[in-house]
């Protein structure tokens, strides 16, 4: 879906994204990271608003330099800012977009109104799009991005603003894009939970560079086997014995550790790392990471 | 097709947005065109004579130097009936009596004569009704300075110095001589009365001269003003708020969004002056003169502004896509305009500057030589034509060039 080799941007002296290199298939991948990563420097890459310093990329098969128009015309883009044209109805906007897009206008007016009553908007579509609430925004602009049909959506912050009713609807409508309508989507967004609802992709951005990147199973996956410990006695003792045991471990909050147990194992080694070292377990309980987790711990290895 | 389409959708989609404000100016500019030439009767009789009247001298003036050594003067003056006071305005230079006379202004301050571009020193002197002679004593002229040693104007008015009414006045060039043949000439080549309307040559009580003095000259304005209001920001303001993000998101280049644009703008102009044509043409028949200024000159005219317009145009485009907000592509946008105009004042004023015209579009459009005198200077025109395809190029060229970043 998307491949990126070696992409540098800068603005000027700044560096945005550096060296970032990645090759994802979706059909639903999630791009996080925190503010000033590059997610949006990125998405704008992609569709060719920014010149790359270094590197290349392909979207769906076509450069994203030398083949802008023809990724464009395969990609639908929401961006995040409200960036509406006002005095102009749902409709009308949509007709329009759908003409820049190359459709004659009354296919364009035609799939106007499809897609208005496909994110929900049917009833104000002869409304003008100024006056719509922050959600409706979201959806028209999910509207706008899919007038033409398009094969892959960059949705940069898709839930921004809205409140939990319609981020929950907004997310509906992303995964029956990307699972029943097949169309690949590439969800920019530093809500991870959102990523966690639609996406089974992930690529976490930290100051320009990839910081993880993979299936969200997988991800999961290798710190699935976490338990919080807390024991009573010589903890020193009790840790030196784990890692014997081939554990690692790290501080957690309230005198307890995590501790990373390899995943064809169980807690044996734990009662047995804590009878040896003569302490008692207060406290163990396995959990199940969240991606919050895998994107705050990455994030905080590069900051560290 | 599909490129097609969308290069015809940014067109109609750029001229209807902007529907609305052609309209109202159009109404608006053609009302202004059809009053101002049903004006043209009442200022050919009226107006004419008033000027005609200004020009010369209501009061005998006499002037003499008493002492060559000490440069003392006496000035005596006729009586003037009904005057409550009068004003001596004492210069070094000739101050033209048309500027005290002829602006015809009904309530005035005297002491704001000394005001008067004169290029030299001016003292005013206030005295009662009654008198009727004063002496002067004037510095001597620095060896090598130029106008007249000295100049005084004595000016009859009524009421206080502060509201006075104008009711006569003669200098010491101009006592009570006729209307010199020429004199009217001489007043439109003033300086400053050059500033305003430019080098006009021309007859204005024809009704050719009088539409290029009241008309042409405002509509210069009135284009450059009406591009610079509804489009120098079209581009800066859409990257302002991202909304070039949503249209360049589609598979539209940027070289088609800017040609398609341009055009548009090209049609508005065209309708804007296909409007003057008939709003022109429509006045000067209401008022009998259709065979003096016919269709034909009159489109002619307003047609040959394309060029002029079109460099408004290539100067709005291209500080709209170089600035990235609308505050910084009108600033540059009127600030290009109001250099170029003070470079045109500038050059005007000063005989030394006046090289400083070829920096302005203003001197490259001769309105009234194509009206006024059938003579269309090509060379103006071809300029002004490849400042605008400059223009055109430069604006394409910094708009695909450039990186469309946070």
């Amino acid at each position: 879906m998307i491949e990126i080799e070696g992409l540098t941007v800068q603005y000027g002296a700044r560096v945005a994204l550096d060296d970032v290199s990645f090759s994802v298939k979706g059909p639903a991948v999630g791009l996080l990271g925190p503010n000033g990563a590059g997610k949006t420097t990125l998405i704008r890459g992609l569709l060719g608003f920014l010149k790359p310093a270094r590197g290349r990329g392909t979207v769906l098969g076509n450069s994203i330099v030398a083949e802008r128009l023809k990724v464009r015309q395969l990609v639908g883009y929401l961006p995040e800012d409200d960036c509406l044209i006002p005095d102009m109805s749902a409709v009308r906007f949509l007709t329009y977009f759908g003409e820049l897009c190359g459709m004659p206008k009354t296919d364009a007016t035609q799939r106007a109104h499809e897609v208005l009553h496909y994110v929900g908007l049917g009833e104000a579509r002869y409304r003008n799009v100024e006056t719509f609430s922050a959600g409706m925004k979201q959806r028209i602009k999910l509207a706008q991005a899919l007038i033409h049909d398009p094969k892959l959506l960059l949705l940069d912050e898709p839930t921004n603003g809205m409140d939990p009713a319609g981020r929950e609807e907004m997310l509906r409508l992303i995964g029956d894009i990307s699972r029943e309508k097949g169309i690949g989507v590439l969800v920019s967004t530093h809500l991870l939970p959102d990523v966690e609802a639609v996406c089974d992709e992930v690529v976490v951005l930290n100051k320009g560079t990839v910081a993880v990147h993979g299936k969200i199973a997988e991800l999961q996956g290798e710190n699935r086997k976490v338990y919080e410990v807390r024991v009573q006695g010589n903890r020193n003792r009790f840790c030196e014995i784990l890692v014997r045991h081939g554990y690692e471990w790290k501080e957690w909050k309230d005198n307890m550790i995590k501790v990373l147990v390899p995943e064809n194992e169980g807690t044996a080694k734990i009662f047995a790392a804590a009878k040896e070292s003569d302490n008692q377990i207060r406290h163990l309980v396995f959990e199940k990471s969240s991606l919050e987790q895998v994107f705050v711990e990455s994030v905080k290895d590069r900051k560290e | 097709m599909g490129t097609m389409n969308s290069g015809l959708a940014v067109f109609l989609w750029t001229f209807r947005r902007k529907w609305k404000g052609l309209s109202i100016f159009i109404a608006a500019v053609g009302l202004l065109i059809l009053v101002i030439i049903n004006v043209y009767p009442e200022f050919s009789e009226l107006r004419g004579k008033a000027i005609a009247k200004a020009l010369g001298g209501d009061i005998e003036v006499s002037l003499t130097r008493n002492d060559e050594a000490s440069g003392d003067y006496a000035l005596s003056w006729s009586k003037f009936g009904g005057a409550d006071g009068y004003v001596v305005v004492q210069s070094n230079r000739e101050i033209p009596l048309s500027l005290i006379k002829g602006l015809d202004v009904p309530q005035v301050n005297l002491r704001l004569l000394e005001l008067l571009p004169s290029g030299g020193t001016i003292t005013v002197h206030t005295f009662d009704a009654s008198t009727t002679s004063a002496d002067f004593t004037v510095a001597e002229k620095k060896p090598g300075e130029e106008g007249a040693p000295v100049h005084f104007c004595v000016v009859a008015f009524t009421g206080s110095v502060s509201n006075a009414k104008i009711e006569g006045a003669s200098d010491t060039v101009n006592t009570r001589q006729p209307v010199a043949k020429g004199a009217y000439d001489k007043l439109m080549k003033h300086p400053l009365m050059k500033t305003f309307i430019g080098d006009l040559g021309v007859d204005m009580y024809s009704i050719k001269g009088f539409m290029s003095f009241e008309l042409f000259s405002s509509l210069t304005l009135f284009i450059i003003i009406y591009f610079l209001v509804q489009y120098g920001g079209a581009f800066s303001s859409e990257m302002e708020n991202r909304t070039i993000d949503l249209i360049l998101s589609t598979p539209l280049s940027r070289r088609r969004l800017f040609i398609s644009r341009y055009l548009s703008w090209l049609t508005v102009n065209l309708i804007v002056m296909a409007s003057w044509t008939f709003f022109m043409h429509a006045g000067v028949v209401s008022i009998g003169k259709s065979a003096e200024a016919p269709l034909a000159d009159i489109a002619r005219t307003t047609f040959l502004f394309l060029p002029f317009a079109l460099t408004v145009q290539g100067f709005c485009m291209l500080a709209s896509v170089a600035a990235n907000d609308s505050r910084k592509a009108y600033g540059i946008t009127f600030g290009i305009y109001y250099g170029m105009y003070f470079l045109r004042v500038v050059s005007v004023l000063s005989e030394r500057l006046s090289f400083l015209r070829y920096f302005t579009v203003f001197q490259y459009w001769d309105y009234n030589s194509v009206f006024v005198d059938g003579v269309v200077r090509w060379g103006g025109i071809a300029l002004l034509i490849f400042l605008s395809v400059s223009l055109f190029i430069a604006g394409l060229v910094v708009f695909e060039k450039k990186d469309l970043a946070l």
